[in-house]
């Protein structure tokens, strides 16, 4: 996956440990530089060891590891130099939902390298959304699961994210506890 | 939408045609107008930036167009078969482009954004569902925002660099600053050491024990030199040192230089040769810089050389608009491999390698000599072959100084020979150790002297009576070295009494530090540790120069 992935996982290590830590991490894997660009391709297979290695390193089971890798990625993204792309998504979680799939669509005319996930806004009302999500990768659902979460945060909705494993991705319920507060 | 019969054509014609509301799916920004050309209809996006305001407003009042340039009226716009561009009107930054499509009952703009590339997101609030899916302008849009994004990742990056570089150079020259603080504090007691050993030697000692005091003696001295030379180092690494070009006899150079190792190169069967192709004797340049340079390579010729010959050559020729100097010693030494030659000249390289310990030392001389011949414009290289000795070359710059028309004075180791029967002589140092090795030293050679123990004293001492030299080290509290010599020049003018020359005395071997002390009057300046034969000839030449009336001279004619 591209750098700015790996960039969010270490801001995520980052709240749990020190800098030196990280460091370590960073050795102990096969990667071999000092840090990431986040424009440039890495390996699935760097990305996958980093995030195992961390899980293992903070004791935190994997899928609570990619929960709260995708809640840091989405205030990663705000707070970056791509902020404005997140923002661009929408004023609304229903739109935002949306606009997923185009901006992860154009995006990727930037960064040919990458797999894009694809998100389908299934049907909405105001007490549940469903989002079927498809990537071409397995086990990242829990990391949906956290962006999701941090999302409907960043619209003021307080809501509850499940899913249903499907073939080649999962079927996303939020249900709605109240809009906007 | 498009349902493609082959069986009917007519109807695939019709069917191609767009529903509204996919006309506003395609076409978010899009505008639709009613014949007599009034807005009626407006896509979501538009909408959203311009309110329902923009319902029914004639179009012209609304958009202004950039292509056409022309306001067409709404007939020609029907017809109108390439592309639009416009602006929304109303302090907003939406510009549009797109092609108009012209269905009799209704006039369509399908239109999509034009977003500024350089506007920031309050002044053009656009989101992804404002755009049209059907061309490329979102990924352009987010192109840029990615491309501005890597930007500011790799300033931020730069940033961090920066500051991990000044970190890095601040600790090396905190390293550098202390490695200078301990030479300076190592030098001290060294030059005691050296100074009591040479004490030592002049007393009744067995051979067993004058044999004992030579290995003292020459170790002492090569630390001094070590010491001298992390000194040097660090003044040309931190740009401390300036070269000072002055007129000299290069002639009389080369001859020193090669009459001070040749007879060590003697000693192990060794011939040292000097060949001088010069075309002048005086020439203008530093001389203390080449003599160290020479030096050095001469130097290191002799304690690499076991058999065989040493040359050392100097000559000078004019290159494009400069004249330069090659310095070169040619030995029959051990060699230097190709690899260790890369390494030769780095002074951290030689730190930790062999050559260091093939060579001797820790290889600072070379490291040094490149460095001097650097900053004067110069450079040094070396041929060498393992076991078929080596050549050191130095090039150096210069220029040819005007001969003069009268022979030139004589040179002041002349009036060395004068020896002149003794002479009184004020001491002045702070440290008890090295009064008492001075006094030695001068009781031995049969002068009569005084002490004083800071400038404040050695002014008193002088007001009470005449001495025929002053020996002052430089650095003492109460009043220093320098202070105490500007004050007695102008105590000597003011009540015209005789010049008395100062010889300095100090442990600080830095050119400027000569300079400084020679600016504010002092008459020569002698680096601790001092040899009995030393001192001597430093006095006598000292003294003779002022019997012949040379006293009095201005130093900067010197
Ligand atoms: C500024 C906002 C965003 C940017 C720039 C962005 C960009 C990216 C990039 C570059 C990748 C890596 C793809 C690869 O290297 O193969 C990725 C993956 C991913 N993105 Fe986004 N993304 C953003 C927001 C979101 C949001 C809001 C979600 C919401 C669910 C999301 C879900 C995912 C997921 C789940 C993946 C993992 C890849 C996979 O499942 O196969 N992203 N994104």
């Amino acid at each position: 996956m591209y750098g700015m992935i790996h960039q969010a996982l270490r801001i995520m290590v980052l709240q749990h440990v020190e800098e030196a830590e990280w460091e370590t991490l960073l050795r102990t894997s096969d990667h071999t530089e000092p840090l990431f660009i986040g424009m440039e391709y890495y390996s699935d297979a760097t990305t996958m060891e980093l995030i195992h290695l961390v899980s293992a390193h903070l004791r935190m089971p994997l899928d609570d590891t990619l929960r709260q890798l995708g809640c840091v990625w989405i205030d990663f993204a705000g707070a970056s130099e791509y902020g404005r792309i997140l923002r661009m998504a929408g004023d609304d979680f229903v739109s935002f939902l949306e606009s997923l799939d185009r901006m992860h669509a154009s995006i990727r005319s930037n960064m040919p390298k990458a797999e894009m996930p694809s998100f389908e806004l299934i049907s909405a009302d105001d007490a549940e959304l469903q989002v079927r999500y498809r990537s071409t990768r397995t086990g990242l659902a829990p990391m949906v699961q956290g962006i999701l979460l941090a999302t409907a945060e960043r619209f003021d909705e307080r809501v509850e994210v499940t899913y249903l494993p499907e073939d080649g991705g999962a079927l996303f319920c939020i249900q709605r506890k109240s809009l906007n507060g | 939408m498009a349902e493609e019969t082959l069986e009917d054509p007519g109807k695939m014609q019709t069917s191609l045609l767009l529903a509204d509301d996919e006309i506003a799916r395609l076409f978010p920004a899009y505008l639709k107008l009613c014949p007599e050309g009034r807005i009626c209809e407006a896509g979501p996006s538009l909408l959203r930036h311009k309110g329902p305001g923009l319902l029914g407003q004639p179009l012209h009042d609304a958009v202004s167009f950039e292509l056409p340039a022309n306001n067409l009226d709404i007939a020609a716009l029907r017809k109108h078969r390439r592309a639009i561009i416009l602006r929304l009107n109303g302090g907003t930054t939406l510009r549009l482009r797109g092609l108009v499509l012209d269905r009799g009952d209704a006039i369509w703009l399908l239109l999509g954004h034009i977003p500024d590339l350089e506007l920031g997101e309050e002044m053009q609030p656009l989101r992804i569902a404002d755009f049209s899916p059907t061309d490329g302008t979102l990924d352009m849009m987010l192109a840029a925002e990615m491309r501005s994004g890597l930007l500011s990742e790799t300033r931020a990056l730069a940033a961090a660099l920066d500051v991990q570089r000044n970190q890095a150079e601040a600790a090396n020259r905190a390293k550098s600053a202390f490695l200078t603080t301990m030479s300076h504090e190592i030098r001290t007691p060294m030059n005691a050491v050296l100074g009591v050993a040479s004490i030592l030697a002049e007393t009744d000692i067995t051979q067993e024990q004058r044999e004992w005091l030579d290995v003292m003696v020459d170790s002492g001295q090569s630390l001094m030199g070590l010491l001298n030379n992390i000194l040097d180092l660090s003044k040309i690494e931190s740009g401390a040192m300036g070269i000072n070009p002055e007129e000299f006899d290069l002639r009389a150079l080369g001859r020193s230089v090669h009459g001070l190792y040749a007879p060590t190169a003697a000693a192990k069967g060794v011939k040292a040769e000097l060949e001088m192709a010069l075309e002048g004797t005086l020439y203008i340049g530093d001389s203390v810089r080449i003599r160290q340079i020479l030096s050095n390579l001469v130097g290191n010729a002799t304690k690499f050389t076991e058999a065989g010959k040493i040359i050392v050559s100097l000559h000078d020729q004019v290159e494009g608009e400069t004249r330069q100097l090659y310095v070169s010693v040619k030995d029959t030494g051990i060699g230097i491999s190709a690899e260790a030659i890369d390494r030769l000249f780095n002074v951290f390289a030689q730190a930790d390698s062999s050559t260091t310990r093939r060579y001797g030392g820790t290889g600072l001389g070379l490291s040094i000599s490149k460095l001097l011949c650097e900053q004067m414009g110069g450079e040094i290289t070396v041929e060498s072959r393992l076991g078929r000795g080596s050549t050191f070359t130095a090039r150096i710059p210069i220029e040819l100084a005007a001969e003069p028309d009268q022979p030139a004075p004589a040179p002041d180791e002349g009036l060395a020979l004068a020896l002149v029967g003794p002479r009184h002589v004020l001491i002045v140092d702070d440290n008890a150790t090295n009064r008492k090795i001075l006094s030695h030293y001068l009781r031995r050679l049969g002068h009569s002297f005084d002490v004083a123990v800071n400038g404040q004293q050695a002014l008193v001492a002088w007001e009470e009576r005449d001495y025929d030299v002053i020996i002052m080290d430089i650095e003492m509290p109460v009043l220093d070295g320098l202070e105490a010599t500007r004050e007695l020049r102008r105590r000597e003018i003011a009540s015209v009494r005789d010049y008395t020359p100062i010889i300095a005395l100090s442990a600080d071997a830095m050119i400027e530090k000569r300079e400084t002390a020679l600016s504010v009057g002092m008459d020569d300046y002698l680096t601790k540790p001092v040899g009995l034969r030393e001192i001597e000839e430093r006095i006598q030449v000292i003294c003779a120069r002022s019997d012949q009336t040379l006293r009095a001279v201005p130093q900067e004619s010197r």
